[in-house]
Formats: structure tokens, sequence, C-alpha cells
């Protein structure tokens, strides 16, 4: 009776097991079916409205200054994040003058000027500066620093007139998330994403739909790094003194070579005839 | 002096160990370089662009060059084979010119004048598959160049990023931006700390070992070229 009682319970015990094994084998199939299923792309008209009544008002702004405090995370070696800030004093004249004072976290200072026909890059702790013709507005000069000579010039886009069709085109899905009490004025807080960029930006309500904060995901980057970046002291009619777009040498300041990398043409999506 | 070893083996065996591990922790911070405490500032994100790529390892440029426009003068190798070969039947005419001395003027003139028309035949042949080739190679480079353009101009504040940022260790080639062609090879941080600063006439020189350096601007950095020797050094 007791050898026959063992028997039954190794059989209940087999099966248990083998049924839990079709589960637990079942389990990550359906998940996986459900994770397959397409998600069409959120695409809220009330924040697309948003976004583009903001890039609208900064693309036609004749003249403003902003303050730009930013921050990003630099992953190290070992996996750990580090953030690092700097913050930029912006001073913009459409069409051709523009003048950008940043600082870094550790103190390191510098200056950029464009005044239609020349940039000059000013570093203050090793009195250098480099110039380079270049006639032109703002937006070529904007496309030229940072896609050419690669200066760090974070959401240089928003700087840029062309910021509502690039946002157009690059936006493939975007959401409302929630009205944003937080700030000096109500903001809206909004979720957009791109190909390979993750975008949350705050933007003032009312008449001046300007941004307050900004935050990157670079979500295709190891690490998935961000950048954050927060707008204050906005002012549509700011100071313009006579030399703020005019680089006079300090004494003793040596004039150095602009260098260029050597764009890494490897990471460029496929020529044709490369397939 | 036996009865003491074990402790003592294992006590000096400790303190190698602690020392072997604070210079190896002292190098590891030192050898990086880059932002404060030895952290480095690079990354993705630094750029703060609307889009991101990450770049290729650093090879040297002509090495980045799209594969297709390495394969296309392989094209244009093959094609001047034809012209090559023309001018043998000249050659031929030549020869066949050669064979007949005693002929009269007239029959020199006639042969001169078919070589000259085969000469200038086989010219024509030659100047339209250069100019063919030409074309094919000015098509190829205006496709890459239109295919760059479309890219870079929708990507334009891309940052490309190079794995964990400037380590400030490796020689980078770059592109003097207004200079004739010139392609300088810099460095981030100097490789020494002992240098000899000379400054001559407007440029300030720096000498690491028996190299030498002069300061350059780079995306919002300080780097240092490998220059020649000042004037006297």
């Amino acid at each position: 009776m007791m050898k026959n009682l063992g028997k039954l319970h190794g059989l209940t015990g087999l099966l248990a097991t083998i049924v839990l094994v079709l589960i637990l084998g079942i389990t990550p199939t359906l998940a996986a079916t459900e994770t397959s299923v397409t998600i069409p792309a959120e695409q809220d008209p009330e924040a697309r409205a948003i976004l583009v009544n903001m890039a609208n008002f900064i693309a036609k702004l004749p003249t403003f200054s902003v303050t730009l405090r930013s921050g990003y995370d630099a992953i190290q070696e070992d996996g750990q994040y580090i953030e690092f800030g700097e913050k930029r004093r912006i001073l913009l004249q459409r069409p051709d003058r523009m003048r950008v004072e940043n600082e870094r976290s550790d103190g390191d200072q510098g200056l950029v000027l464009f005044d239609g026909e020349k940039i000059t890059a000013y570093k203050v702790d090793e009195n250098v500066y480099s110039r380079v013709e270049k006639v032109g507005t703002v937006d070529d000069a904007l496309v030229y620093m940072v896609r050419d000579l690669q200066f760090v010039l974070p959401l240089a886009r928003l700087l840029h007139t062309g910021l509502p069709h690039q946002l157009e085109a690059k936006i493939t899905a975007i959401s409302y998330v929630e009205e944003d009490l937080l700030f000096d004025v109500p903001t809206d807080h909004l979720a957009a994403r791109s190909g390979d960029v993750d975008m949350q930006l705050w933007v003032a309500q009312g008449n001046e739909p300007l941004p307050r904060r900004v935050i990157l995901t670079y979500k295709n980057a190891p690490g998935q790094p961000q950048f954050r970046g927060d707008f204050t002291n906005w002012s549509l009619a700011p100071e313009v003194k006579a030399d703020s777009f005019i680089f006079i040498p300090p004494a003793g300041a040596e004039q150095v070579p602009l260098l260029a990398p050597v764009r890494q043409r490897g990471s460029l999506p496929a020529q044709k005839g490369e397939e | 002096m036996s009865h003491k070893s074990p402790v003592f083996v294992l006590f000096i065996g400790i303190m190698l160990l602690l020392v072997t591990t604070l210079v190896g922790m002292a190098e590891a911070r030192g050898g990086r370089g880059g932002g404060g405490g030895g952290f480095s500032r690079g990354g993705a994100a630094s750029g703060g662009g609307f889009s991101s790529r990450p770049a290729a390892p650093r090879p040297s440029p002509s090495m980045n060059r799209p594969a297709g426009a390495v394969q296309r003068p392989a094209g244009a190798v093959q094609r001047p084979a034809g012209a090559v070969q023309r001018p043998a039947q000249s050659g031929g005419s030549r020869e066949k010119a050669a064979q007949r001395p005693s002929q009269g003027q007239g029959q020199r003139q006639e042969n001169a004048g078919d070589r000259q028309g085969n000469r200038q035949e086989n010219a024509g042949d030659r100047q339209g598959n250069r100019d063919e080739n030409r074309e094919d190679w000015q098509d190829h480079r205006n496709d890459a160049r239109e295919d760059w353009q479309d890219f870079a101009e929708d990507e334009w504040d891309n940052h490309y990023y190079y794995g964990y940022g400037n380590t400030g260790a490796a020689f980078v080639t770059g592109v003097a931006v207004g200079a004739a062609a010139a392609s300088p090879t810099y460095i981030t941080t100097l490789p020494c700390t002992s240098t000899t600063v000379i400054s001559s006439g407007s440029t300030t020189y720096y000498k690491c070992g028996t190299t030498w350096y002069s300061r350059g601007y780079q995306s919002g950095t300080v780097v240092y070229i490998v220059s020649g020797a000042p004037s006297g050094y």
C-alpha cells in the first residue's frame, strides 16, 4: 500500500513537473508573441501642435538671448555614469550675428562669435583663439560649425530657422504627458521620439511658447546616455552692445589654427553601390 | 627567524599587493585623462544633438573612403585598356609604312597622311575614353557627394562619438581649416609633464622628448599639433 502510494506521489510529482515546464516554456513564447505586435506610433495632434507652435515661434524671433544650463551623461569604461555640466549664454541676432559664451563645470571657459563674415572661437584659460571665414547667415554658420567643424553647441537646431521643418521631419511619434506646474509658468510636457533620440520637452504656455527644459535620450548609443538642458533668462529684446559680436584679442592672445576632425565616413549609411 | 617567517611573508605579501593595487589605480586614473579626477567627458550625449550616430573606430582617413569609391577606379583602370591596345594598330601602320621605303613621295605622303589620321583617330579615341572615365568618376563622386549631403543636411547636428570619449592619449589626424590641404597630427593632452615652452614670434612651442608641438583649436578644446622645431632649435 505504502509502495503504491509512493508510486502515486512519484507520478504526481512528475506530472506537476511536466506542467510547470510547459507553463514556463509557453509563457515566454506568449510574451514574445505579444511584444512582436507592432504598436502604432503615438501621434497626439495637440502635442504636435504645441511642438510646431514652439518651433515656429523661435524660428521667427529676430533677436533673443537665453541661458542654457545643461548636463550630460558621460559613461565611463567601467559603466559608471558621470554627469558633466555646462552653461551657455546665447545671444542671437538674425540674420547673421551670434554670440555664445560657455563655461564648463570644471571652470573651463570659451567664446564663439559669428559676425556674418567669420567665426571666431576663443579659449579663456589658454588665451588662444581661432578664426575662420564664413560668410552667410546664422543658419549657415550653425551648420558649418556643428557639422563640419564639430563644435560642441548643444541643441543647435533650436537656433536654426529650419527648426519647424526639421522637427516635423525627424519626429516619428509624440505624446502629451501632462501640464507641469513646477516652473515659473505652466508648461506643457511633451514626449517625442525620433529614429535615434527620445526627447522630452517642456514648453511654456501662453503667448511666448518657449522651451524651458529638454531631455534627450540617445537610445541607440551604448548605455542610452541622456542630455538634459534647462533654459532660463529668456529675453526677446536683449541688450545688444556695439561690440557684442566683435572679437578684440586680449593682450598676449595667440591665434592658432582651427582643426576639423576627419569625419568618420565608415559611420555613414551605406552609400550607393556598397550593398 | 624561522618561526617568524610565515607571518612576515604574509605581511610582506599583503603590503606588496596593496602597493601594486594603489599604483595600478593611480596609473589608471592618470592614463585616462579628460575630465577632472580622470573621468572621461566624452560620449554620445556630450554634443546635445537631436540625432546621434556612433563613429567607426579611428582608422586613417584614406581607409575610410567608401567602398564604392575604392572599387570605382578599378573600372576606370580597365577602360583605358582599349585605348592602350589601339596604339598597336598605329604601330602596325607604321611598320607597314616602314616596309615601303622604295615607294614614291606620293606614297610616302599618303602613308604619312594615313599615320596622321590614325594618330588623330587614336588620340581622339583615347581622349574619348579619358572623358568617359572622367565623367564616370565625376558621376560617382557627385553621387557620393549628394548621398553625403542628403545625409548631412538632415543629420547636421549629429556629433560623432568615439566609445567612451577622448582619452587624450591617441594621436589624431585633422584638417586645418583654411590652410592648403594641411592634415596635421595632433593630440589632446601633451604626453609629458616636463615641457619646454618656447615662444617664437607669435607661436608657442612645447617639447616632449624630441617632438615639438604647437597649439591648435578643435571642437572647443586646445590641442597640440606635432610640428617642426622653432627656428634656432
